[in-house]
């Protein structure tokens, strides 16, 4: 009846997990009963639950991002806390199979939960924005992604409870992530979990492909799209490339370890190697997936607050496109100590260098957008010039790295923990924080609190040094990665201040959910009248913060890669029609959270082979959707009546706050060499108008 | 207390220039920083590799570092007497230099790469004068076995070798993925189930080096270390007549005992070893379940045939 699962799997021995399990239970009930008390529900299942509005969409994404922060961060704190407690030849407060799910869980829930989930959300937020859509091509689709997001992340969740998590690391390498080495259940959830958020990125990235190429507003060429939607349109694109080779690499060693087949196994013919290169021809892709649009925030950053067009803008293109490509070249980087010649390793560590070089023009096209700027200290900046200096050190490393003949003996290392953070720390999480600062007051109409902010940058930023120059030198004295005990005592000095950096950077942690909460508290004092509180230069800026529902009462028209700027310049801005329209726009659907449920209940019924339920999920999932298609009457009319009165209360508050004054000083604003109306570039002046 | 300050001020960077360097070595145990202490050509080789590497990427570090911060100073919004030319935004000679220089740079390395590629191939032999020792590893749970097949014995947890002598290393695993090294001889290099890799090493002073499994192999994986002794010829010979002494024969069954899993494993010593029981190991993997049975090694099995059968070449 319920397969292998059995009350045993309740049972915990280790007395920290029992622990964590009763904060998670605890917070859950707490949660739930606050919620019935208020009254929430019919709330949130109207404006959320059942939302398919990319914007809502988007915040969900970034709650469940915030929720797998804290977790990977505990985990990683306590990965933190064992190494430098338990001194040379002691046991520790840790379990070494307790400590091995910490750390396959820490990497787990940063890529696929946190950096992931961050990612697509200000994705969701920001590209309909910036290209004058009012939604994205498949708002439904949109909503199922997210939800299967938020499935596969309870089963993660789920597993602290019911069983136990992978030890095999997030990479999970084969055989020992097969069934005679990892025969517990904490596999099996890390496939379904992995699976499910897998399905939902790849549906994401088609989305947004499709988004960007058909949904942008006339006069928005390719070459005019602003620099966050272009590393968009990669990354989306290497989503839908390289996703595949996950799915189908965890799909077969789902079967190795259910079934009884041999793909990866070490005996019967399985090639454990092909687990290896398939995992990172999705993985190193995957790298460049968190890292593009992290760059393209920067770059919107970077023009906003230097008040001044970005630099090598078409450098910046090809560049991102170069990456993108590139990226598809190096998988083998991952394993050179695998025993391939010399040959192979040299084209590969080619490869990987070559990289390097339009991620360095990008970095430089950055400074040079600063050069002869007028650069204001809000605190995306400061994001940006952390990223610059340190992520410099973690392309350094990674250079090095690339180098067979030194990653022969620098693989494995903390050195190499060390690289991989410190380009992930600076170029995604910090990214990823400067865009959750930049556009948080289109979302919510009110700024976040600058005094916090600026506590949580410092708490990163002196945190990460402290917490990973300690690993770059144990690396060098040759410490492995994923030791829960070790004897040499001389590691222990460097441990105990990486730790050190652990605790600093959970202050800015902290710090930034006081930054969340004060602004929340002040929200009254930090409204966002205008919609355009940086002076920004995209259309996203055009339109009032939060948004209506469908974004734009009329489909703006694109004369410039700073579109909003040229508006504002030529005094276009802000333009009424003589007749507003009504605006049809796609209705609420609880679809999504039935596929989202369905596909938990799967997973958590194939980790533990209760094969009905499985299949009656399945059957569920099939029936939900023929059930929608027989739904002729998905969209709804907003009359231009009510489009009428939200743009005369936006235009009353724009004249509150005194914006058309400030927008004639505009006109004066420009570069005094360059003369009037050159602002628009003659070349691409004709607008070849794109479908919307 | 005013005649006390001069003396500081005097005695104070004095001190501290004398003991600083002692401190600091000691303070930040860098004498431990055993990737650049080297004790054999091949860490050797690796050593100028990273340093050429990280020399020729100050040339990226510091520009980047400098302008960023020299911009980022002078371009300040308060700082209204700068230049600001908000719609400059292309050079064609300024974009020449930043695809230029990176790409001038990577060609340097590039062409290091693939030279020292090659050379630090781990199957390439180290030239010496001395004949190559050849060493069999079997990484188990969690422990190494090493078999000499030219001596006929065997250890756990200990790999000796006369300094200046090459070494040999055949890898395959009893059980998951491993990565053998010894971080003051050089290379690391995976050890597969089924599977043969190589691995050239040579010890160019005497000592005590750790070695370890690198790749992560479950419970007992943090304690999965042995020592490498770097010995004379004559110590050597030595370390070889006590193994013998020990009268312990590794046969199937005391293999069998042997690969059972087992943590924090001090050596042990084998006075002999059946013939071609490296092959056999790799070989039950590929026609068998992986577990060795008690009967005696086939004898036409050769390890260069069994690793035909394997992935790794």
């Amino acid at each position: 009846m319920f397969g292998k699962l059995t009350l045993d799997a309740l049972y915990h021995y280790d007395p920290i997990i029992v622990f964590a399990n009763v904060i998670m239970v605890g917070a859950g009930v707490l949660v739930v009963a606050l919620l019935t008390y208020f009254r929430k529900w019919g709330y949130l299942y109207r404006e959320w639950f059942t939302t398919v509005d990319h914007k809502k969409i988007g915040v969900v994404y970034i709650v469940i991002a915030l929720i797998f922060l804290l977790r990977g961060f505990i985990d990683a704190a306590m990965v933190r806390g064992q190494q430098a407690t338990v001194g040379a030849g002691g046991e520790g407060y840790l379990s070494a199979a307790h400590f091995a799910e910490l750390f396959t869980g820490h990497g787990t829930m940063m890529i696929f939960f946190m950096a992931m989930p961050f990612l697509v959300g200000l994705m969701n937020i920001a590209i309909p924005l910036q290209i004058g859509a009012r939604d994205v091509s498949f708002p439904l689709l949109n909503a199922v992604s997210v939800w299967l997001t938020a499935a596969a992340g309870a089963l993660v969740m789920i597993s602290l409870l019911i069983g136990s998590f992978s030890e095999a690391g997030w990479s999970g390498y084969t055989p020992f992530s097969g069934l005679e080495h990892s025969p517990g259940p904490g596999v099996d959830y890390w496939i379904w979990a992995l699976q499910i958020s897998g399905i939902s990125t790849t549906l994401t990235g088609v989305n947004f492909v499709t988004t960007i190429l058909k949904k942008r507003a006339p006069g928005m060429t390719l070459m005019r799209m602003p620099m966050f939607t272009w590393t968009v349109l990669c990354t989306s694109i290497l989503i839908v490339v390289s996703f595949p080779a996950l799915t189908v690499a965890l799909a077969l060693l789902a079967l190795d370890r259910s079934v009884g087949t041999h793909f990866f196994t070490s005996i019967m013919g399985g090639d454990q190697m092909m687990y290896i290169n398939m995992f990172w021809l999705w993985g190193h892709p995957e790298v460049y997936i968190l890292v593009l649009p992290a760059f393209g925030i920067f770059s919107e950053v970077v023009t906003t607050y230097c008040n001044k067009r970005l630099f090598g803008y078409t450098s910046m293109v090809w560049a991102t496109m170069a990456i993108a490509f590139l990226s598809f070249g190096v998988w083998v980087h991952h394993f050179y100590t695998m025993g391939q010649d010399p040959l192979r390793n040299s084209i590969f560590g080619i490869a990987t260098m070559v990289i390097a070089i339009p991620t360095g023009v990008k970095i430089y096209d950055w400074i040079w957008t600063m050069f002869r700027g007028r650069i204001e200290y809000k605190l995306p900046m400061l994001w940006t010039l952390g990223f610059l200096i340190t992520f410099v050190m973690g392309g350094m490393s990674g250079v090095l790295l690339a180098i067979p003949g030194a990653d022969y003996k620098m693989h494995n290392s903390l050195f190499l923990v060390a690289h991989f953070h410190n380009v992930l720390i600076p170029g995604t999480m910090f990214g990823l924080l400067a865009g959750f600062y930049y556009w948080w007051p289109k979302v919510f109409g009110f700024r976040l609190d600058e005094k916090w902010g600026r506590h949580s940058f410092w708490g990163w930023l002196v945190g990460f040094y402290v917490a990973f120059v300690p690993l770059y030198m144990l690396g060098i004295m040759g410490m492995p990665r994923r030791m829960v005990t070790y004897d040499n005592p001389t590691w222990q000095f460097w441990l105990v201040i990486a730790a050190i950096g652990a605790i600093i950077v959970a202050y800015g942690i902290f710090a930034m959910f006081m930054q969340i909460y004060v602004s929340w508290r002040d929200r009254e004092k930090n409204a966002d009248l205008t919609g355009d509180p940086w002076g920004g230069r995209t259309l996203e800026w055009a339109i009032p913060s939060p948004p209506p529902e469908y974004n734009f009462a009329v489909v703006p028209e694109v004369r410039d890669r700073d579109a909003f700027m040229e508006m504002k310049v030529n005094n276009r801005a802000y333009e009424r029609p003589a007749k507003y329209e009504d605006i049809h726009m796609p209705k609420s659907t609880p679809l999504p959270i039935v596929v989202a449920a369905l596909s938990f209940f799967f997973g958590f019924a194939y980790v533990w082979h209760i094969w009905w339920l499985a299949g009656l999920c399945v059957l569920g999932t099939v029936a939900a959707v023929i059930a929608r298609s027989f739904n002729d009457e998905t969209e709804f009319v907003i009359p231009a009546s009510e489009v009428q009165a939200d743009e005369d209360a936006f235009h009353a508050r724009l004249k509150q706050a005194d914006v058309f004054t400030h927008i004639d000083g505009i006109q004066e604003f420009g570069d005094e060499r360059t003369p009037a109306g050159a602002f628009v570039e003659p070349t691409t002046r004709a607008t070849s108008g794109a479908p919307s | 207390m005013r005649r006390l300050r001069v003396p500081l001020i005097v005695v104070l960077p004095l001190l501290l220039s004398a003991c600083s360097a002692q401190w600091f070595i000691d303070t930040f145990y860098l004498n431990e920083l055993v990737t650049f202490f080297t004790a054999g050509p091949i860490a050797a080789y690796q050593r100028n590799v990273m340093l050429f590497t990280f020399t020729v990427m100050l040339f990226v570090l510091v520009p980047v570092v400098g302008f960023t911060l020299w911009f980022a100073w002078h371009y300040r919004a308060a700082n209204q007497k700068n230049t600001y030319t908000p719609n400059w935004h292309h050079s064609t000679l300024l974009e020449v230099f930043l695809w230029g220089g990176p790409v001038a740079i990577i060609i340097i390395l590039a062409l290091m790469t693939v030279v020292s590629t090659y050379d630090l191939d781990p199957y390439k032999p180290i030239e010496s004068e001395n004949e190559p020792i050849r060493v069999q590893a079997i990484a188990m749970d969690w422990k190494w076995l090493f078999i000499y097949p030219d001596y006929d014995v065997a250890v756990v947890s200990e790999l000796a070798m006369p300094v200046d002598t090459p070494l040999q290393i055949d890898l395959t695993s009893a059980s998951v993925m491993n990565a053998f090294m010894i971080p003051r001889l050089g290379s690391q290099i995976m050890a597969m189930s089924g599977m043969r890799t190589r691995l050239h090493l040579m010890a160019s002073e005497r000592g005590e080096f750790f070695g370890k499994n690198y790749q992560y192999s479950g419970d007992g994986f943090a304690n999965m270390r042995f020592q490498a002794l770097s010995l004379s010829q004559q110590d050597f010979d030595a370390w070889l007549a006590k193994v013998r002494g020990s009268g312990r024969a590794l046969d199937l069954d005391a293999y069998r005992a042997l690969v059972e899993p087992s943590k924090k494993v001090d050596p042990i010593y084998y006075s002999s070893v059946p013939d071609g029981l490296f092959g056999y190991v790799m070989h039950r993997f590929q026609v068998g379940d992986g577990k060795v049975p008690p009967d005696a090694v086939p004898s036409d099995l050769t390890a260069d045939d069994v690793a035909q059968h394997g992935h790794a070449h």
